[in-house]
């Protein structure tokens, strides 16, 4: 029963919150919210350890028996769900800790709504990580897509938030849509929804049927996770708060698309032509983030792009058949993009809020020591550099790529450089070079409160040790890879060469780069456009739309319905006038329409034989 | 004989109900009312239903119609003038109706046949009495109910206000 | 063709002369009398039904028809004499109170 405490410990923070928030005040709240998450973290280690010997499930009750098949709730802890819960539970606790100090301006102002809605996303994830059936992981997937929904747009009252929450939403609904006829699909398949019975199975059903099933099931991890196509609400998504971004980027939201594709991996694996479909869509989303990163000005949105690239390598991996890499990525990517999130936040925070591109800061490195230092060592780890734990995990991900084939390979490399350059870009734009905020803010920027900086450094250890823990984590789950120092040289040497040319355009000014910008400029453009995907969906997609139901409106609408609508008055009353001639009142009228039925019925008793 | 009583009383009735029909003064009308039913009882007899023929003439002959006349004489006579007549519009459209009524129901009794028993029933006054106070002994005992309702519903409504 | 079906042509026709009357007229002391006439075919049609079958069910039903006809008279004439005095007519065509 304790792994039952590691659901249900969000959700009741959640619950009390919920209900009682605005009676215990906010700080309250925070603090309910911080303990669901410690109480979640602490029993998730215990299950891990349980677990890693022998998996074990707990069923919780029949949700809807049917003639032949009962659909019950259950948790099922095996190694890969309850590490991915302790780390999801870890990070989000400290996100939790972090957010009191990030949000500490807006204290009284309903704040504990905002807690509300962190319990019930890590609920939500816990629900789709520990779920043993896939309508358990239905249930969790959507309600990620609500509590995501709720908080990317927790500025309410800022227009863009409010469109970001809205086009979030939107483009998971597609996904969603996709995910729930891969369920019915799979049910088809399978007559099961449990995820044990559907491994049992696994081998025995039709090949091309599954693997359209893996197909629409990886629709809904497409659009969980921003993959190409369903990604412009990604990068938008950063109009929330900061916490809110770090655990929609580390360890809520879009590791749950990862997570659910290595979940059902044996049902991809039997259909190896929907494993390619996933390699594909993630090389090409990696190379497409790393374009679009490298020409961002957001602090936020630079850090975004670079979620988008790591999980499309984690979705090239998993594409390629390395399961245990790509999960091994995805948790030591939780660590140091929490991380880089939150220095990015510290940094948001110092300005009070107001400054969100890189070229409004700068030199940053003297005044706030702790943040640049937890910034770096998470740059360090996103660029692959020994011995951090970005290293180890992408490593293994160019090992496997390159086994695979060349042309994976390179493309795995020129993402490594291109993470590289735009990473230690805004590193040194932000924290080397020129003080660009002098001119906006009189008063120096001030290193983050130690609320916040004591999970910044929590983290920057996780993300550099993490890495250590690759064999043991391999050996959890039953692969052996090893170590390629070939492919370790060249990977560490593409992140160094990444970091040189940031270094020398950036410190050293080799070029300038706004004179490179105006030179380049159609590619600066197609880059910074996102490939004009964003537009294209905005414009033609939703405008066609907007354009469609315009004429809809102005036709159907007014013409035809209004029309039919305001016609019935005349017809009514055209039809009264008429009808108002029988009903005269008078008593021979009546009695002659008594001999009219009369004879009609006559008609029918005698003749009608 | 049989044909000459049946054209006889016929005849008188068809003529007596025209005139309940279209006289225009209501008292005549009341009077071809009581010509019917005098013709009416004259059918009873020919039909051998002896006890009708003669409750027809005591009810109807006494009762009601001296009702009726009671009733126009308490009513101010140029009132009771005052609608004499009918309506024509109702009259184009009623009676071709009820002329095909009329052909239906005579198709109906010429073309069917009556289910035949073969029973003739000797002492008509008699059986008609014993079944009225044995088989439909509490029918009659309701009639009467209806009946001494009836009195007390048309003293209240005939009254007059205070 | 016997007797007693040309009789009950003859009880069809005062029924449905009854009907045209209750249409047609416009004094409802002649209506009253024109249901009188329908209830009067109704009788006849009974007896000579039973005389065509051979009974005497029928002529105790004619029996009933003339007790509600005459409590129907009763109650009807009460009516129109309460219309009078309370509205001061007796025109079927003037009651028209359903209409407003």
């Amino acid at each position: 029963m304790e792994g039952l405490v590691v659901l249900l410990s969000p959700l009741i923070a959640f619950l009390i919150i919920g209900f009682f928030g605005s009676r215990i005040g906010d700080m309250a709240s925070a603090v309910l919210c911080i303990l669901g998450g410690l109480f979640s973290f602490i029993f998730s280690l215990w299950a891990t350890s349980k677990a890693i010997s022998q998996p074990f499930s707990i069923k919780l009750y029949d949700f809807l028996p049917m003639e032949n098949y009962t659909i019950s709730l259950g948790l099922y802890f095996d190694p890969l769900s309850s590490i991915t819960a302790s780390v999801v539970t870890f990070v989000a606790t400290l996100i939790f800790i972090y957010s009191v100090g990030y949000m500490s301006n807006l204290f009284g102002q309903w704040t504990f709504k905002f807690y509300a809605y962190l319990s019930l996303f890590l609920f939500a994830m816990l629900l789709i990580v520990l779920s043993d059936n896939l309508l358990g992981i239905f249930f969790g997937w959507e309600g990620v897509g609500l509590a995501s929904y709720l908080l990317i747009g927790y500025f309410h009252t800022q227009k863009k938030a409010s469109n970001a929450s809205l086009e979030a939403f939107t483009l998971n609904r597609i996904g969603d849509w996709f995910f729930l006829f891969g369920i019915i699909a799979t049910f088809y398949l399978f007559g099961s929804l449990s995820i044990l019975d559907i491994f049992g199975k696994v081998s025995e059903v039709d090949k091309a049927l599954l693997g359209l099933a893996c197909l629409l099931l990886f629709g809904g991890a497409v659009g969980k996770s921003g993959q190409l196509p369903l990604h412009t609400w990604l990068p938008n998504a950063m109009a929330g708060p900061t916490p809110v971004s770090a655990l929609l980027h580390a360890a809520t939201m879009v590791a749950a698309g990862v997570y659910m594709v290595a979940r059902l991996y044996p049902m991809f694996e039997n259909a190896p032509q929907s494993l390619k479909v996933v390699a594909l869509v993630g090389g090409i989303t990696a190379l497409f983030a790393g374009l679009s990163a490298t020409s961002h000005t957001d602090i936020k949105k630079i850090i975004a792009f670079s979620t988008m690239s790591q999980l499309g390598l984690m979705f090239l991996a998993l594409g390629l058949g390395d399961k245990m890499s790509a999960m091994f990525h995805l948790t030591t990517h939780a660590f140091f993009k929490a991380l880089l999130f939150l220095s990015a936040g510290s940094i948001i925070h110092a300005f009070h809020h107001h400054v969100h591109d890189i070229y409004e800061t700068g030199g940053l490195k003297r005044y706030m020591p702790i943040t640049y230092g937890s910034f770096l060592v998470g740059a360090l780890a996103l660029a692959g550099i020994f011995p951090l734990s970005g290293f180890w995990s992408k490593d293994l991900i160019v090992a496997t790529a390159y086994e695979v084939s060349f042309f994976w390979g390179v493309l795995v490399s020129v993402v490594s450089f291109l993470t590289a350059y735009y990473i230690f870009r805004e590193g040194f734009v932000m924290f080397h070079g020129k003080e660009h905020f002098r001119h906006e803010h009189k008063e120096e920027p001030h290193e983050s409160p130690g609320v916040m900086t004591i999970p910044m450094v929590v983290l920057g250890v996780m993300a550099v040790v993490a890495g250590f823990f690759e064999g043991w984590y391999g050996g959890i789950l039953g692969v052996k890879k090893e170590l390629h120092i070939g492919i370790a040289i060249l990977s560490v040497l593409v992140g160094l060469a990444g970091i040189g040319v940031a270094y020398l355009v950036y410190v050293r000014g080799l070029i300038d780069p706004q004179k490179a910008y105006e030179a380049l400029k159609p590619l600066h453009t197609t880059f910074k456009e996102q490939f004009f995907t964003e537009r294209l969906y905005h414009k033609v997609l939703a405008g066609g739309y907007l354009f469609y139901s315009k004429i809809l409106y102005m036709t159907a609408e007014r013409q035809l319905i209004d029309g039919l609508v305001n016609a019935t008055h005349p017809v009514v009353r055209g039809a009264g006038s008429v009808l108002r001639l029988l009903q005269a009142g008078k008593l021979n009228l009546y009695a002659l329409f008594m001999a009219f039925g009369f004879l009609a019925l006559l008609f029918i008793t005698i003749l009608w034989r | 004989m049989e044909w000459l009583i049946f054209a006889l009383l016929s005849t008188w009735a068809i003529f007596s109900a025209m005139g309940v029909l279209f006289l225009k003064n209501p008292v005549h009308a009341i009077l071809s009312f009581i010509s019917l039913i005098l013709a009416m009882a004259g059918m009873f007899l020919h039909l051998r239903a002896e006890l009708l023929a003669g409750l027809q003439l005591i009810i109807y002959a006494v009762a009601i119609v001296v009702f009726y006349v009671l009733v126009i004489t308490t009513i101010p006579w140029e009132k009771v003038k005052k609608f004499e007549g009918f309506y024509k519009r109702e009259f184009f459209f009623g009676f071709p109706l009820l002329l095909g009524s009329f052909a239906l129901f005579a198709y109906a009794i010429l073309k069917g046949s009556f289910a035949n028993t073969g029973l003739v029933v000797k002492d008509n006054v008699r059986e008609v009495g014993k079944s009225l106070f044995s088989t439909y002994l509490f029918p009659l005992e309701v009639a009467s109910v209806i009946l001494l309702t009836a009195m007390i519903g048309a003293i209240l409504l005939g009254r007059k206000e205070e | 063709m016997t007797i007693e079906k040309a009789y009950l042509l003859i009880s069809i026709f005062l029924f449905l002369s009854g009907l045209l009357g209750v249409i047609i007229r416009k004094n409802l002391i002649t209506l009253l009398i024109s249901t009188e006439l329908m209830l009067n075919g109704v009788n006849l049609a009974l007896v000579s039904v039973d005389r065509l079958v051979g009974g005497i069910e029928g002529q105790v039903f004619a029996l009933f028809i003339l007790a509600v006809a005459a409590s129907e008279v009763a109650v009807g004439l009460g009516l129109i004499v309460a219309l009078f005095r309370l509205k001061g007519y007796e025109g079927s065509s003037e009651i028209t109170h359903l209409r407003e």
